[in-house]
């Protein structure tokens, strides 16, 4: 389906042969008036997605957490063609907003993605039910078709194999539902990435990728083959959370971390979540300019080391320990408790190392450093008193 | 109950600071309650901000912007052998619960009179208690009438008061469409100088919007003023008889007042002057 509105004055498509991709949406900006053209934006850094061919701007949106339609028009505007959604975000009504506002849009002028979960059960009725959720996110958008779908949240690679969803996807296809087929996956990422590869339904795999990625050499691997393969590569959850600590005083440097990603070819395209017109700003200038400083390389690297809560077990902090004490294993339990709130597994792990002792009695200062830059002697501390609660609270 | 219990006791043991704060009388009583006829298998696993995603993927992001701080889920067995979902999150705030409540309800949801506030559409419940936000959503074999009676036997469990978050009695209450009231936590309009809205429409579903930002002070009510001025490329406007009138660059025409420590604004009346001034008497 293509749709015009009534002046018909975007044009942008995807002005592939260019290599920039033009854009004049929609609303004017500057002068709150619907309906002045506004002048068109040309956008610098483009990519294609693999054998789609669609030619998307290095950084599109993700609509998840908007629901302001004027965000998704400045977008637009400025160049992010590309707009990402899902079946279940907001309950349906982030694809409402999305639908009532790109009804006047040129159907030719955007790119929309959607994602929608698997179904469990019997083949037949898994495959009924899941083209019906189709049917009704395409019913909201009030499209025809989408761009691209997606196999929402595939966790492994059974989960992007599995014939019936594989069934229902072709089928959608078929039905005219959708130009590309994908899946999105943000856990065992290169298990599923070459499970799509291999399988020949996918076009493209939306996978979490950042920097703060313990396993980003496997994921950047497993996109290399996808691209190899001719299978387009967006990127998500670029922004590791947006802050290094649990906290939420040290925010990442978005721009930074949208350039790391980036500085990898085999990734098309990425779609930060955006709320803000500052925060579109920020994220539209990457498409202008893809190079990282020396200060977005500084502020990548130093909040690297202090993030997250998964000790990798490398025990360069156990040498330096008087006491070598399986610090890894303090680290784990902390990561149980206050990652996965799971207080019996970490009173486990705490019991085989004396519980709630203090294992750094009589210690004045810690040698003990962690690459991650884990504050190793308060992390203990704190989780050792976990090992105090009576066992029947766990039973 | 093991969720409960991982929830308190990590406040307890773990996080002694955040006590109060995270093991009010909510926490104490919270189960999952257990209509005549039904069974119920809670989860084991409780979700915080740093894992919803690994539940509920993206859409764990506008959780986490509306004060998300835990969910707990379980499987219900109806007295017909169905399985329904029950899936409860607890907010920082109300107005945070009642946000994100406000963010996934259709207008053609149904209302059912359980909690503060609630709709209902086919196999599916959605439910502020306070600042806890239920969703249940079940098989087409199981009948709103069937919900409703797990809907109540919540409501018997948390005893909120009904009613909207008292902010929303500072819009007017004449012309206001049933069910438009909303809560923005951040970034409302856009603007990341703009938090804590309370909005509503007004006239029809597509009518103007009348909003409430409620800041610490007058001082701070005057520099939100003046950011919404300065977007608008107006920071000289006149004040006029009711309020200061600008041209937002995204939003169109709009007015702004400043009443002691809260703004007040109203926008998206397009180009219709009368109703504009109707809206704008209503706030005087």
């Amino acid at each position: 389906m293509v749709r015009f509105n009534r002046r018909g004055f975007l044009r942008t498509s995807l002005i592939a042969a260019s290599g920039a991709v033009l854009t004049g949406p929609l609303h004017a900006r500057g002068n709150g008036d619907p309906s002045a053209p506004p002048p068109a934006t040309a956008v610098k850094h483009t990519r294609t997605l693999g054998r789609t061919g669609l030619v998307l701007p290095v950084v599109s949106m993700g609509v998840m957490r908007s629901d302001n339609p004027g965000l998704v028009r400045a977008a637009l505007e400025k160049g992010l063609l590309h707009l990402d959604t899902a079946h279940g975000y907001q309950k349906g009504m982030n694809e409402t907003m999305l639908g009532k506002f790109l009804a006047d849009v040129p159907r030719d002028s955007f790119v929309i993605s959607t994602k929608v979960p698997a179904e469990s059960g019997d083949s037949a009725a898994a495959i009924r039910a899941w083209l019906g959720r189709v049917e009704l996110s395409l019913q909201r958008l009030k499209m025809d078709h989408v761009d691209i779908l997606y196999l929402h949240a595939a966790g492994s690679k059974d989960e992007t194999l599995a014939p019936a969803m594989l069934d229902a996807l072709l089928q959608a296809k078929e039905n005219g539902y959708t130009r590309f087929l994908g899946v999105s996956t943000h856990k065992n990422e290169p298990d599923v990435i070459d499970a799509a590869v291999e399988c020949g339904v996918y076009d493209v795999v939306l996978t979490a990728v950042n920097f703060k990625q313990d396993h980003y050499p496997s994921v950047k691997a497993a996109i290399g083959r996808a691209a190899k393969a001719g299978v387009g590569i967006v990127g998500m959850k670029t922004m590791a959370g947006g802050f290094f600590d649990r906290e939420k005083t040290k925010p990442i440097n978005c721009r930074a971390a949208l350039k790391f990603v980036l500085q990898d070819p085999n990734v098309t395209t990425t779609i930060p979540g955006i709320t803000s017109f500052d925060q579109l700003d920020e994220n539209a200038s990457v498409n202008h300019d893809l190079a990282m400083t020396d200060e977005e390389q500084d502020a990548l690297a130093a909040g690297r080391l202090e993030g997250g809560l998964y000790c990798q077990g490398c025990e360069h902090c156990v040498a330096g320990c008087p006491r070598n004490l399986a610090i890894p294993d303090y680290m784990r339990a902390f990561m149980y408790a206050y990652g996965y709130r799971d207080l019996a597994m970490a009173q486990t792990v705490l019991k085989e190392h004396g519980g709630a002792n203090d294992p750094c009695h009589g210690c004045d200062s810690c040698s003990a450093s962690c690459v991650k830059g884990f504050p190793v002697r308060e992390r203990i501390a704190d989780i050792r008193r976990v090992g105090s609660i009576p066992e029947e609270f766990f039973s | 109950m093991r969720a409960v219990r991982t929830v308190f006791l990590l406040a307890l043991c773990v996080l002694p600071g955040a006590v109060t704060a995270r093991c009010g009388d909510d926490d104490a009583r919270i189960a999952f309650p257990v209509p005549g006829g039904w069974s119920v298998q809670p989860d084991t696993a409780v979700y915080g901000p740093e894992n919803l995603w690994e539940y509920i993927n993206g859409a764990a992001d506008l959780f986490v912007l509306y004060g998300f701080e835990e969910l707990r889920s379980a499987t219900y067995r109806t007295p017909g052998g169905d399985d329904v979902r029950a899936e409860l999150y607890r907010h920082a705030t109300v107005a945070d619960a009642y946000g994100m409540y406000s963010q996934e309800r259709a207008p053609e949801n149904r209302a059912v009179e359980v909690g503060t506030e609630g709709c209902a559409d086919a196999g599916m419940l959605n439910i502020v208690f306070g600042r806890w936000y239920l969703k249940v959503s079940a098989p087409p074999a199981v009948g709103h009438e069937d919900l409703m009676q797990l809907a109540r036997s919540f409501d018997r469990v948390f005893g909120s008061p009904r009613g909207l978050p008292s902010e929303f009695g500072m819009l007017p209450a004449e012309g206001r469409v049933p069910r438009s009231e909303q809560y923005v936590a951040r970034d409302f309009l856009g603007y990341g100088f703009l938090s804590r809205a309370y909005l509503a429409r007004y006239e029809n579903g597509d009518g103007p919007q009348v909003f409430l930002i409620r800041t610490a002070s007058p001082d701070a009510a005057d520099r939100v003023r003046t950011s919404l001025l300065r977007v608008a490329g107006s920071t000289n406007a006149p004040e006029g008889p009711f309020a200061t009138h600008v041209i937002d660059p995204h939003h169109g025409a709009m007015d702004i007042m400043v009443r002691g420590s809260d703004i007040l604004g109203v926008f998206g009346y397009g180009k219709n002057e009368t109703l504009r001034l109707k809206i704008l008497k209503k706030l005087q």
